[in-house]
């Protein structure tokens, strides 16, 4: 594992001006990703999780949006930077997929044109060229056929091979770094192992770091090493992903955990979190979570906690709570019941 | 495919159909609403009651309804002999009716009248689409600058301003206006292509630019419309997160997404388009079909009018369903569907 | 389980966003928007000059009497004076042939105008909502009559037929009890109302459509709701929103479609005037007299322009999510 990190983000903020106020989507987000390392990025809707995914590639509009705070991409600063380099970046050192692949890919080109164009963009190679490395890249992400799927559109295949489609295209110009929002939450259960396998498979064999961004606990355990937990714009907390199924140390993972259903034991009602997130044009002056916190005191309301770590040096949380009372919680209250 | 072109065609005949039959049974209502005979609108004379009746019994006004339709809507197909004996006039097929005022077919009429509104048409199509089209996209690329303000207002004045305003003052200031504006002090009539092809662009650009002027403010609204739409849809994400420079993605990705619905937007206001077309005829005096149809209202020619408007209605049909077929060239989605 | 957390009350009252209903919202933000503002100000003052004509007429002095000893003599009965014989008693000049004020006509024109379109409006908004409620909702074999008609309707050659239906029906000399122009007028109405309608009804039926899968409907009628309830009392309110949008989005149109009838010569005719009649005469002399051609043309054009900017700032107003600059 490199020193420096492949990615690092520090203090991201991305507030979008509104007729009603100031939308803050993202506020004071850091985190940092290694090389070859696959981090979750989990919250609920409107945490802002893809609003930072989109913000890495600086993807947002100048106009309607202000993005503050520190993007490095193997030590080039992505927010500022000159739009001619942002798009040197994207899908040549930085790819995304994300969540929907029937609206993602343009309806109007085949599919294979759509892999060239990805290879063309950064790659001067002729037409010939761009289609073998495309129908290489529809092979080695599954999907049957490859030359005869080249030439069909999207809406002719299935959502789960339009999202290796999708991954296929991402990954064509061999980035080091891929961002997937949501990718499977538009599939079934089944193709969703499939496709999160392939990511992962892909992942070790080309060595690209991936930011997987969902808001499915399960699919953090099952695929990523790092997790970090956003709410309301900020991260909440962030772990090596062991650590944070074994050894949680916010409320608000506590709450996730013991929302989540299990089919493998019968339990009376599901429990979810009580309350609603808070608007992000009028966010709680002290800790985010604070009104549908069961744990909060004094501080909670007022002022804001800082990320600080929790337990190990690796892990990070954002609470008011000493360490060793929320160790205590988590071992006595939380945990027996889960 | 074919399914779905012989679906189309077989509806264009229903829909013609059901135009010959509401044609054919409004008309029968004029002598009845006038108290007029119908012998007058088929002699054009002031005819005695006995010369009424005898022109009755030989063209069958006294047949039963439904037997004039079929009379006359087989003639259509096969031709027809209007009248008997020697005064009988043949009336080859196509046999849209015979005007005795002009002692003509109308179908010669229509002939005569078709290439002239023909011009005015694609000429002005030309202008709206390619002015239109690019004004729009412009527009919605650089939304908010001087050119998108000022193609809306020009926009929102050339759908307020209709045909028969801005011609008149085109009129007024290419023939009596200013003199440095006076251009065509002579007049603006219809010259032939065949006779002098110059002259004939030449004296078809009022008219052009007049009918031109409405249409292409629709046009850029609606495609400046659709574009903003196609912009935040998100596969042009994807496009830009390929890392394609800006210009591709406005016109390769955003315009070739918005190309059908400008071809529907085509097909969508024919029978507004003929109504522009009878407007700009009447006031520039140019003999086409809009200025046939005004004229045989006018003078209650009835054949003319019958023959005119089915006519019409055939040019609607024909024109929507080649914009159908065009429209299931450009969307690769309808192809499959059916 | 133990809970996690206390449900507690105050997140309740530390709310998102106060909420309003989508009509005062839209106000809100019509409010905001100072160029529909300013066009809305201006229909209103074109509203008010043709309610009141006749005092508007008194107070400055005008009748549509005819004085024909303006005319000059010499010139074929074109008014004496430049443009159009403008003067301190005729602001904006005389018409030709009969001497009529032509502010007064223009005033009087308003309101024949402004009538027939607002009532084609309602005609068209009317039969759009109904079909287009009926169809949409029920579906079936309704839907396909219904929609195949507004498609027949759409490949018609509507103007060309209107024209010559008007024609026809100039004929008529009474209807019930309606004779003269009151008879013109409302044939007017009628013919151009229906022949916009299969627009609106295609418009409505879409909302219905979009509308008839959400979820509300589904739990009514699981509530044992009957179809007509559900129609008024859940369908109906949801859709005055674009309902609004239509109809003032629909009233530029009409006005330029009566404009052009009467333009024609089908429309409203002497001694009645409209904007398109008063355009209609002045396309014959308009090269010697412009002023008769352009005093009504621009009120036109600018009421027209006025509607068209309202209903975009009301349409936006509504889904602010629709492009505007």
């Amino acid at each position: 594992m490199a020193d420096e990190p492949l990615l690092r983000v520090r203090d991201l903020s991305v507030h979008f001006p509104t007729p009603d106020g100031l939308v803050r989507s993202v506020d004071g987000l850091s985190f940092d990703v290694r090389a070859g390392e696959i981090l979750g990025v989990v919250g609920e809707s409107g945490s802002g999780k893809s609003v930072a995914g989109k913000a890495i590639l600086g993807l947002h509009e100048p106009g309607q949006s202000v993005t503050t705070g520190e993007i490095r991409y193997a030590g080039r600063q992505v927010v500022g930077a000159a739009e001619e380099e942002l798009r040197q970046l994207r899908g040549s050192e930085i790819a995304m997929i994300f969540q929907d692949p029937l609206s993602s890919l343009h309806p109007y080109f085949t599919i294979g044109d759509q892999l060239s164009e990805a290879y063309r963009v950064h790659n001067r190679v002729s037409r010939k060229a761009a289609r073998a490395r495309a129908v290489e890249m529809l092979t080695l992400v599954g999907i049957p056929a490859a030359a005869r799927s080249y030439g069909a559109y999207p809406h002719e295949f299935s959502g789960g091979m339009r999202q290796r489609a999708m991954i296929a295209m991402a990954l064509i110009c061999d980035p080091g770094l891929l961002i997937a929002d949501e990718p499977t939450t538009a599939l079934d259960v089944t193709v969703q192992a499939q496709i999160l396998q392939l990511i992962w498979d892909l992942s070790q064999e080309f060595g690209s770091a991936v930011v997987l961004i969902t808001h499915d606990l399960g699919v953090v355990a099952e695929t990523c090493d790092r997790v970090v937990v956003m709410y309301a714009g900020r991260c909440l907390e962030q772990a090596d992903v062991v650590d944070l199924f074994e050894r949680p140390m916010s409320p608000y993972t506590w709450g996730l955990l013991g929302s989540i259903p299990r089919i493998d034991e019968t339990r009376g009602d599901l429990a979810p979190i009580a309350g609603q997130p808070p608007s992000l044009i009028d966010l709680p002056p002290g800790c985010s979570f604070e009104p549908r916190c069961g744990f909060a005191f004094g501080s909670c309301t007022s002022e804001r906690p800082e990320l600080s770590a929790a337990g190990s040096e690796d892990h990070l949380a954002r609470c008011h709570l000493p360490v060793p009372d929320r160790q205590e919680i988590w071992r006595t209250q939380i945990a027996p019941a889960l | 495919m074919i399914r779905y072109a012989a679906n189309r065609v077989l509806g264009a005949l229903g829909v013609l159909l059901v135009a010959s039959v509401v044609t054919f049974s409004i008309f029968q209502l004029l002598p009845r609403v006038t108290k007029v005979d119908m012998a007058f609108y088929y002699t054009g004379r002031n005819t005695s009651p006995a010369q009424a009746a005898a022109v009755s019994e030989r063209f069958g006004f006294d047949k039963p309804v439904w037997e004039q339709y079929w009379t006359w809507l087989s003639g259509i197909v096969t031709g027809r002999d209007l009248g008997d004996g020697v005064s009988a006039v043949h009336c080859a097929a196509p046999c849209l009716g015979y005007s005795f005022r002009q002692n003509r077919s109308v179908t010669e009429m229509l002939v005569q009248a078709f290439p002239v509104t023909l011009s005015i048409v694609i000429g002005a199509a030309v202008l709206w689409l390619a002015g239109g089209v690019a004004a729009g996209v412009i527009a919605a690329a650089r939304r908010g600058s001087w050119f998108d303000r000022g193609s809306t207002v020009i926009s929102l004045l050339g759908v307020s301003i209709p045909e028969f305003f801005s011609g008149m003052l085109l009129i007024y200031a290419l023939t009596a206006g200013p003199s440095w504006l006076r251009w065509y002090s002579g007049g603006i009539t219809y010259v032939p292509f065949t006779q002098d092809p110059v002259r004939w662009a030449v004296n078809l650009l009022p008219v052009w630019f007049c009918l031109a002027f409405l249409i292409t403010a629709v046009y850029t609204r609606w495609t400046r419309a659709a574009m903003l739409e196609t912009m935040s849809e998100d596969f042009i994400t994807t496009a830009k997160a390929k890392g394609l420079r800006r210009r591709t993605v406005v016109g390769k990705h955003g315009l070739r997404a918005v190309i059908p619905t400008v071809v529907t937007l085509a097909g969508l206001d024919l029978g507004a388009l003929l109504g522009g077309v009878i407007i700009v005829e009447y006031l520039f005096s140019f003999p086409g079909l809009g200025r046939l149809a005004y004229d045989g209202i006018s003078t209650k020619d009835l054949p003319v009018i019958m023959g005119t408007t089915l006519f019409a209605a055939f040019l609607i049909v024909v024109a929507n369903v080649v914009v159908d077929a065009c429209y299931a060239i450009l969307d690769p989605r309808v192809r499959h569907g059916g | 389980m133990t809970a996690v957390t206390d449900p507690v009350a105050a997140a309740g009252t530390r709310s998102a966003s106060r909420t309003r209903s989508p009509g005062r919202l839209a106000l809100a933000r019509l409010r905001r928007d100072r160029v529909s503002v300013a066009a809305g100000v201006f229909v209103a003052l074109v509203l008010l000059a043709s309610v009141f004509a006749p005092l508007i007429c008194r107070v400055l002095g005008v009748d549509t009497e005819r004085h024909i000893e303006l005319l000059s003599l010499t010139n074929l009965g074109f008014p004496e004076g430049r443009f159009g014989g403008m003067s301190w008693d005729h602001p904006l000049g005389i018409e030709p042939k009969t001497g009529r004020d032509l502010l007064a006509l223009l005033l009087y024109g308003s309101r024949t105008s402004l009538l027939i379109a607002f009532g084609a409006t309602a005609v068209s908004v009317l039969l759009g909502i109904v079909f287009g409620l009926w169809a949409g909702y029920f579906g079936g074999w309704v839907d396909t009559v219904i929609s195949r008609s507004t498609e027949v309707l759409m490949a018609f050659p509507v103007f060309l037929f209107s024209i010559a239906l008007l024609a026809v029906l100039g004929n008529l000399d009474r209807v019930w009890f309606l004779t003269g122009n009151g008879l013109r007028m409302a044939i007017l109405i009628f013919v151009i109302g229906f022949f916009s309608f299969p627009y609106t009804a295609r418009l409505m039926r879409s909302q219905v459509l979009s509308l008839r899968t959400r979820e509300f409907v589904a739990a009514a009628r699981v509530m044992g709701s009957t179809n007509r309830r559900i129609l008024v009392r859940e369908l109906l309110p949801n859709l005055t929103g674009p309902i609004i949008v239509l109809t003032s989005l629909s009233i530029p149109t009409t006005v330029l479609a009566e404009a052009g009838l009467s333009f024609l010569g089908v429309g409203i005719s002497p001694p009645a005037t409209s904007w398109g009649q008063l355009l209609g005469a002045a396309s014959r002399t308009f090269v010697v007299d412009p002023a008769y051609m352009l005093f009504p043309g621009l009120c036109m054009v600018a009421t027209v322009l006025a509607f068209n900017l309202l209903g975009d700032g009301i349409r936006d107003a509504f889904d602010p999510k629709s492009t505007k600059s």
